[in-house]
């Protein structure tokens, strides 16, 4: 069994990030500029809302918000007190 | 050496410089003779030309990858990091296209934030590939999906 990653979990760490959600189109676009300065986009099919995510996408996911890798973002989810 | 002319010269000559550029692909620099702080110059060029540059050296190289855990295809675009996953690949290719067309459309309403960007600055080109697209069919067929 690999990490997985729901939609809401993404949701759950861009708001720790301080990334604003919003809608757009078919899509939610999550964007903003993280605590360290970077200017942050990432955005998910509607369809994605309520399931798993591939693990491609987690991992450019991670990619895109600055993680190390997948395992450093399930670790960021986990541990509440930890900052990026 | 490419010829510059004043915006003066160019408003006054434009139709002929604009015959040039369809007929001889010419291309033209206009700078602003006031503006003598900057060497800054705009090119008069044709479209046509400048979309088979475009579309010849800014190709999409989608990845695909099978999660056999989750059973959904991810599909990824590298050149402007967009990506998605679906059940089946025709889904997941619809809704690349999506949020390309999505992207593309904030990406020109916020210009000058994102060619400000280093890390996204370099995905104009591209996105210029596909604001030249009149449907999905074709934004699909320049995303080789």
């Amino acid at each position: 069994m690999g990490v997985t990653f729901t939609f809401n979990d993404i949701k759950k760490i861009c708001q720790r990030l301080g990334l604003a959600i919003r809608e757009s189109g078919s899509n939610h676009v999550m964007e903003g500029t993280d605590p360290e300065g970077n200017f942050l986009r990432v955005s998910v099919h509607w369809k994605a809302d309520g399931r798993n995510l591939a693990k491609g996408t987690v991992s450019q996911i991670a990619k895109d918000l600055g993680f190390k890798d997948v395992a450093d973002m399930r670790d960021y989810l986990q541990n509440k007190k930890r900052r990026r | 050496m490419l010829p510059v002319n004043s915006i003066s010269q160019v408003r006054t000559e434009f139709q002929k410089l604009f015959k040039q550029a369809v007929l001889y692909n010419r291309e033209f620099l206009a700078e602003n003779a006031k503006e003598t702080s900057s060497d800054e110059t705009v090119s008069i060029i044709r479209t046509k030309l400048l979309d088979e540059w475009l579309d010849r050296a800014y190709t999409f190289n989608p990845v695909w990858e099978w999660d056999e855990e989750n059973k959904l295809w991810s599909v990824t675009l590298p050149e402007i990091r967009i990506y998605t996953d679906a059940p089946t690949k025709e889904e997941a290719a619809e809704q690349l296209v999506d949020l390309t067309l999505e992207y593309c459309e904030d990406y020109l309403n916020r210009l000058d934030l994102f060619t400000a960007l280093p890390d996204r600055s370099g995905h104009y080109p591209y996105l210029r590939r596909i604001v030249r697209c009149k449907e999905a069919a074709q934004v699909k067929e320049v995303l080789n999906l």
